[in-house]
C-alpha cells in the first residue's frame, strides 16, 4: 500500500474544503470496505483519504411524515437492526441491508457508499431505486438533488464530481397499497455478491386486484441497475394474476443486459431475471396484504 | 489391551459417541477432551510463521510468470537492483540448475526448478525473487525486473495434450504422459461376458483448491556459521529438510526446520513450495533472515490442487446385483509438474474398487501434462474423485435393476479380512454394520417433501499410507517420552498437526499408555533438530503411525518405572502391574498400588538421577503395499433443490463412519464436520475457472466456499470397530471423511429431482439445464444409453 495522507474532518463545509483543495487525487472514506481493499490491491492509489466517519450531523436516519432520510453515515447494520425502520413501509431496506456482505462488512458499510460505489451487483441500489431515492449532493458552490437511478453511469461510475459529496439520501413517502420487496440469488446463503437481485415497487388497488403503479430494478444483469420499463407498463393498470406476473417476469427479462462472467453464464442469469421478478412480484404483494391488515 | 481392572472408571461418557467402547475400559481414551493448543488458537496468541519477525528481518517477494508456456529470453534485473531498499534478487542463474520432486529415485519425476531458468510452464512459474526492507519494496522491485519472454502455444486441456503434435511441455515426456497406471486382477473380458447388465458412464471430477486460513509462508535464516533454519507452514518438516537440503547443496544437518503452529494443509502444504526455496536462496546470498508470505492470489495459482479427472467407468452385475467386473479408465490433468501427483493417480485407481468386493478389475490411468497450476495431494488423494464415479454409478446399476441403492451395496460391501487381490489386506472391517445403521437412519427421516432427496454413498480409506517416495532409511513414525521428576512427561514427535487434532490424540494416547492426564503431557513438535524423523501429515497416517510409536516410547518407559515400583512391592512374581491414574498396582489386585509420583521419585532416584526415557517407533511391514489398515464408513446426505433456479440445498447429513476405536470424540466430530464442509463446496460450490490456462477466480470472493449458514444438521451414526494395527485399535478419521459427500450429493439430487449430473460441481446451471433437458425429453420416449450384453 503506498503512503497517503490522512484527514479526518469534523463537518461537512471542512470535508468539502478538503476534497476540493485534493481534487482527483482525494477519496472519501466512509465505511472504508472498498476503498480499503482497492487500496490494499493496488487499483486505487489516492494522495489523500478524506474520513467522513467523524462529521456526526451526516449520521443519522429519520422517519417522518413525508418519507425517509439516511445520512451519509447511516450503516448497512444500522438498517437491517433498526426496529422503527423495520416496521415501516421501508422496510425493503432492511431487508435488503441484511444481504449485504458479512455482518462485520456490514458494520463499516454505508448505504450512501454503497451507491457510490456504483457496482453493478449493489445490494441497496436496487431497492433504492425502485423507492424513488433521491441522494441530496454538496460541493464546491454546488447543492443539488439526483434520483439514484440517474445517478449510475457504469460500473463504478456516477455523476458525482471530485468534490462533491453525497451527505444523504431522501425517499419520498410511499402511497397506501404498496409493497415493496428485494430478491437476491446468490450461491451462497451470506457474504455473496448477487447473481441477480431485483428490486420491485407495486402499488395495488385498495383490494389488490389491480397494479396501479410499479417499479421493477434489476442489478447485476447490466452495467447499472436497470429499470425494466416495458414490464413495468405491463402491469401498470392491469389486472393482477399469475399470467400476467409470468408475462412481465417474461419480458423483464429481454430488457436485462447480463454478461457471461467467472459468476454465472448470460444464459443463466436471463432465467434467474424470470425468476426473481416473478418472486419480488409475489413478495411484494405480500408486502400490500400485510400493510393492509 | 483389555484388561480386568475395569472399576477405575468414574466418569460417564458424555459424548456422542456412544458406539465406542474406548471410554469404558480406558481412563483418557474416547473422552472429549478440548485441543491441547486450542485455547492458544481462538485467543490468537499462538504465533504462526505468517505471524513471526525475527531481528534484522528482509521480506521476500516472488516474480511469477504470466504465461502459461514461454522460453525465457532474458532477465534483467538491474533497474530493480537500484531501487533503494533492494537486497538481493535471485534467478535461475543462482540456482544449482537442479529439479525438485519428491521421488528422490526416479528422475524423471523431479521436474520442477525452484527458479525456472529456460521454461515457464504455467501462469505462476517462478523467475526471479526479490528481498528488500519491506514488502512494499519487494513489490515494487518485482515490477522492474525485465523478463523478456517467447511466448510459445500452451496447452491447457490432457485430451488436447495427448494428441499428437500438442505442444510438449516437458521434453522428456512423449505426449505429454508424466507417468501411467495400471492395476488388474481377475479376468475382466470373461466376466463382462457373464454380466446380465453392463453399464458405461463418463464422469468428470473438477479441481479443488486447498484454501488454507494460512497462506503458504517461510521464514528462513542462514547465518555466517553456513546453517540454515527455516521456520515455515508445511506438513512435514523432514520432507522440507531433505529436499531443501538437496536443493541448495547443504547437508541435510545443516538444514534446520520449525514448524510453528500451522494454519491447514489439506495436502496442500506436502510438496514443497517456492517461500521455502526462495528465501532460503535470498538469505544464503545475504546472511539475513528473509520471510516471504504468499499473498492469497498466489497461494490459488501457485502452489497446487486437486487433481481433475476424467473418468470412464464400465461397470458389470448380475441381475441380483451381484458385481462381477469393473474397467476404470482416468486421463487426469497433471498441470505444469508432477508433484505428489502421481500418488493420486495411483489411489484413484485403487479406490475405484472400494468399498466393495469386485472379483474382476482393471484400471488404466495417464496422469497427462499440461500448462496449468501442477496438480497434487488434496485431502482423500484420489480417492474423493473415484468415489464420486463409482458411488453415481452403482446407483444408476441398481436403478436399472430395480434393486435399491443399500441393498446392491450390502450385496457387494467388503468384510473384515477381505484381500483386494493383489493389492492389500482389510483387517478391520465395519462397513456392512455402517450400511445397517445408514438404512435406519432413511427410515427414520420417513417420506420427505417434494423436491427434496437423500442419496447414500458408501466409502473407505486408508488409515497410513506406505509410500516411501522420499526413500528415507528412517522409520516413518518415532517418538520419545521423557519422565521428570515431578513426573510430568515430555513427548517428543516429528508428527504434524495442522489443525486435524494430532496434537491431542497423541497426547491422549501417551497418557493412556502411562496410566497419567492429559495435562500431565507437554508436547514438543515440529523441530527437526528436537523431533526424532517423521515423514509428516499425510495420507491419513498418524493416528495409526505416530499413535504406535508414541504408545511404544509410553510403554517402554513405564516397563522402566514398573522396575522400580515392582521393587518396593515385592509381589508374587506371577503377577504383573500397571499404572491408572496416577497409581501403580497389580493389574489382578488394585487395592495394592502406590503413587505414580512417587515410584518416579524413586526410579530416578535408583537411576543415578538419570531421566526415564522411553522410545518408540513404527514402521509398516508386511502389510501390502497401501496401508496397513483402512476405515469404512457410509454417508446420507438429504437435498432440497429448488427447480427454478437448480440451487441445491444441504438439508441433513449422516455420516456412519467407522475408524477402530474412537481417541477423542470431539475430534473425530470435527474432522468428519470439517470434511463434509470441504467435500460439499467440491459437490456443488468450488471451481477454479480457467481461461487459457490462467486461474480467473483466485480469491475467496469468487472462489466460493461454503459458510456456516450453508451447512446442514450433522449426526454421526456409531459403529464399532477394533483395529488390530493401531494404537488402541483406532484408525483414521480425517481424509476418508472426505471420500463420500460428492457421490451422496450428486445421488440425492437425482433422488430429490430427477437429473443425474456427472461432471462436478453440481452448480445450479447445471442442474437447471438438466432439468430443462428433461422437461423435453418427457415427452420422448425414453432413449437412456444403456449397453446391455
Amino acid at each position: 500500500m503506498h503512503d497517503f495522507e490522512y484527514l479526518r474532518p469534523e463537518t461537512i463545509e471542512e470535508a468539502m474544503r478538503i476534497y476540493k483543495n485534493g481534487g482527483k487525487e482525494a477519496r472519501l472514506l466512509a465505511g472504508g470496505t472498498e476503498l480499503v481493499n482497492e487500496m490494499r490491491f493496488g487499483k486505487s492509489r489516492p494522495e489523500q483519504v478524506i474520513d467522513l466517519k467523524h462529521i456526526r450531523e451526516m449520521d443519522f436516519m429519520e422517519l417522518r411524515e413525508d418519507g425517509l432520510r439516511l445520512g451519509a453515515l447511516y450503516r448497512v447494520r444500522d438498517a437491517e437492526c433498526s426496529e422503527p425502520l423495520r416496521m415501516s413501509r421501508f422496510n425493503v431496506l432492511s431487508h435488503a441491508a441484511g444481504t449485504l456482505g458479512s455482518p462485520q462488512v456490514r458494520n463499516k458499510a454505508t448505504i450512501v457508499g454503497n451507491v457510490c460505489r456504483a457496482s453493478p451487483s449493489a445490494d441497496l441500489i436496487p431497492p433504492l431505486i425502485a423507492l424513488g431515492a433521491r441522494a441530496k449532493i454538496k460541493g464546491d458552490g454546488v447543492e443539488k438533488v439526483a434520483a439514484v437511478q440517474e445517478m449510475m453511469l457504469g460500473p463504478g461510475k456516477t455523476i458525482l464530481e471530485p468534490g462533491e459529496i453525497v451527505t444523504e439520501l431522501e425517499i419520498p413517502n410511499l402511497p397506501d397499497y404498496t409493497g415493496c420487496s428485494y430478491c437476491k440469488l446468490s450461491p451462497r446463503k451470506s457474504l455473496d455478491l448477487a447473481v441477480v437481485g431485483v428490486a420491485v415497487m407495486l402499488q395495488t388497488d385498495s383490494n389488490m386486484s389491480r397494479c396501479i403503479d410499479a417499479r421493477i430494478v434489476l442489478g447485476a444483469v447490466g452495467p447499472t441497475a436497470i429499470r425494466a420499463r416495458k414490464a413495468e407498463s405491463l402491469l401498470r393498470g392491469r389486472g393482477l394474476n399469475e399470467d400476467m406476473i409470468e408475462e412481465a417476469a417474461r419480458t423483464a427479462v429481454d430488457e436485462s443486459k447480463p454478461l457471461d462472467d467467472v459468476r454465472g453464464s448470460a444464459w443463466y442469469r436471463k432465467k434467474m431475471v424470470e425468476v426473481a421478478v416473478r418472486r419480488t412480484i409475489a413478495n411484494s404483494l405480500e408486502q400490500v396484504r400485510i400493510g393492509r391488515r | 489391551m483389555i484388561d480386568e481392572d475395569k472399576t477405575e472408571i468414574t466418569e460417564e461418557d458424555e459424548g456422542d459417541l456412544t458406539g465406542a467402547l474406548a471410554h469404558k475400559i480406558h481412563t483418557v481414551l474416547g473422552k472429549r477432551i478440548p485441543a491441547v493448543d486450542g485455547a492458544e488458537k481462538v485467543t490468537g496468541t499462538a504465533i504462526y510463521t505468517v505471524d513471526m519477525t525475527l531481528p534484522n528481518m528482509l521480506h521476500g517477494k516472488i516474480l511469477r510468470s504470466p504465461h502459461s508456456h514461454a522460453r525465457i529470453i532474458r532477465i534483467d534485473t538491474k533497474r530493480a537492483e537500484n531501487l533503494p531498499g533492494v537486497k538481493a534478487i535471485v534467478t535461475g542463474k543462482d540456482t544449482l540448475g537442479k529439479k525438485n520432486g519428491i521421488w528422490r529415485r526416479y528422475a524423471e519425476l523431479c521436474d520442477e526448478e525452484i527458479l525456472c531458468r529456460d521454461k515457464v510452464r504455467y501462469v505462476g512459474d517462478p523467475v526471479a525473487a526479490v528481498a528488500a526492507i519491506n514488502e512494499d519494496c519487494a513489490e515494487e522491485a518485482l515490477a522492474l525486473i525485465d523478463v523478456t519472454y517467447e511466448v510459445l502455444p500452451g496447452v491447457h486441456d490432457p485430451m488436447d495434450a495427448m494428441r499428437k503434435g500438442a505442444p510438449q511441455v516437458h521434453n522428456h515426456a512423449e505426449r505429454n504422459v508424466n507417468i501411467n497406471r495400471h492395476i488388474e486382477w481377475g479376468d475382466v473380458d470373461n466376466a463382462f461376458a457373464r454380466c446380465d447388465h453392463i453399464r458405461e458412464d463418463s464422469f468428470f471430477c473438477s479441481s479443488q483448491h486447498h484454501a488454507c486460513m494460512e497462506t503458504h509462508a517461510t521464514i528462513a535464516s542462514f547465518g555466517y556459521d553456513r546453517k540454515l533454519t527455516v521456520w515455515t507452514s508445511c506438513q512435514s518438516q523432514y520432507y522440507v529438510q531433505i529436499l531443501l537440503a538437496g536443493m541448495l547443496g547443504l547437508r541435510e544437518g545443516d538444514v534446520r526446520v520449525i514448524r510453528p503452529p500451522t494454519g491447514g494443509g489439506f495436502g496442500g502444504k506436502l510438496s514443497l513450495d517456492s517461500t521455502q526455496f526462495c528465501s532460503s536462496l535470498l538469505s544464503m546470498k545475504l546472511c539475513r533472515p528473509v520471510k516471504i508470505v504468499m499473498t492469497r492470489e498466489e497461494d490459488f495459482i501457485a502452489t497446487k490442487r486437486r487433481t481433475p479427472m476424467h473418468y470412464r467407468l464400465k461397470l458389470g452385475a448380475l441381475k441380483d446385483g451381484t458385481l462381477l467386473a469393473k474397467e476404470v479408465k482416468v486421463v487426469t490433468e497433471g498441470g505444469a509438474y508432477t508433484g505428489m501427483g502421481a500418488t493420486a493417480l495411483y489411489l484413484t485407481g485403487f479406490f475405484s474398487s472400494f468399498p466393495y468386493k469386485y472379483p474382476n478389475y482393471r484400471y488404466d490411468g495417464f496422469r497427462v501434462y499440461t500448462n496449468t497450476e501442477g496438480t497434487s495431494a488434496m485431502r482423500g488423494f484420489g480417492a474423493p474423485q473415484a468415489m464420486f464415479c463409482g458411488e453415481s454409478q452403482i446407483d444408476m446399476m441398481a436403478e436399472d435393476l430395480g434393486i435399491d441403492p443399500i441393498t446392491i451395496r450390502r450385496r457387494n460391501s467388503m468384510t473384515p479380512n477381505y484381500t483386494v487381490p493383489g493389492q492389500a489386506i482389510i483387517r478391520s472391517c465395519g462397513l456392512p454394520e455402517c450400511i445397517d445403521a445408514i438404512e435406519k437412519y432413511i427410515k427414520k427421516r420417513g417420506p420427505l417433501p417434494s423436491n427434496h432427496g437423500i442419496g447414500v454413498a458408501a466409502y473407505g480409506f486408508m488409515s497410513g499410507g506406505i509410500f516411501n517416495w522420499i526413500d528415507t532409511p528412517y522409520a516413518f513414525a518415532a517418538a520419545i517420552v521423557k519422565i521428570n521428576v515431578d513426573g510430568k512427561v515430555d513427548l517428543f514427535t516429528g508428527a504434524v498437526d495442522t489443525g486435524q487434532g494430532a496434537n491431542t490424540t497423541l497426547v491422549m494416547i501417551c497418557a493412556e499408555e502411562l496410566g497419567i492426564h492429559v495435562d500431565d503431557v507437554r508436547l514438543h513438535v515440529g523441530d527437526t533438530s528436537v523431533c526424532p524423523v517423521d515423514l509428516g501429515n499425510w495420507g491419513s497416517r498418524t493416528t495409526l503411525m505416530n499413535g504406535n510409536a508414541v504408545k511404544m516410547a509410553a510403554a517402554d518407559a513405564k516397563r522402566q518405572l514398573l522396575a522400580y515400583a515392582s521393587a518396593q512391592l515385592k509381589p508374587n512374581i506371577v503377577y504383573d502391574l500397571d499404572i491408572k491414574d496416577h497409581r501403580v498396582h497389580l493389574v489382578s489386585r488394585p487395592e495394592r498400588g502406590i503413587s505414580y509420583f512417587e515410584v518416579v521419585k524413586d526410579a530416578i532416584r535408583g537411576n543415578e538421577g538419570q531421566v526415564i526415557i522411553g522410545r518408540g517407533h513404527y514402521t509398516p511391514h508386511r502389510k501390502g503395499m497401501i496401508s496397513p489398515a483402512y476405515s469404512f464408513g457410509v454417508q446420507a446426505v438429504e437435498v432440497k433443490v429448488d427447480t427454478d433456479t437448480g440451487k441445491v440445498e444441504l438439508v441433513h447429513v449422516a455420516t456412519a463412519h467407522e475408524s477402530g476405536t474412537v481417541v477423542n470424540p470431539i475430534g473425530l466430530e470435527g474432522q468428519l464436520e470439517g470434511a463434509f464442509h470441504m467435500a460439499a463446496g467440491y459437490a456443488l460450490m468450488e471451481e477454479l475457472k480457467m481461461k487459457d490456462g490462467k486461474i480467473l477466480n483466485p480469491n475467496f470472493r469468487d472462489y466460493k466456499l461454503f459458510l456456516a449458514p450453508d451447512m446442514p444438521e450433522s449426526e454421526v451414526l456409531e459403529v464399532d470397530t477394533y483395529e488390530p494395527e493401531g494404537p488402541f485399535g483406532a484408525k483414521e478419521a480425517g481424509e476418508g471423511l472426505t471420500n463420500p459427500t460428492a457421490g451422496a450429493i450428486a445421488n440425492a439430487v437425482y433422488n430429490a429431482v430427477g437429473v443425474r449430473i456427472k461432471d462436478l460441481p453440481v452448480s445450479p446451471e447445471k442442474v437447471l439445464r438438466a432439468l430443462e433437458e428433461k422437461c423435453l425429453q418427457e415427452e420422448k420416449p425414453d432413449d437412456l444409453y444403456v449397453a446391455t450384453s
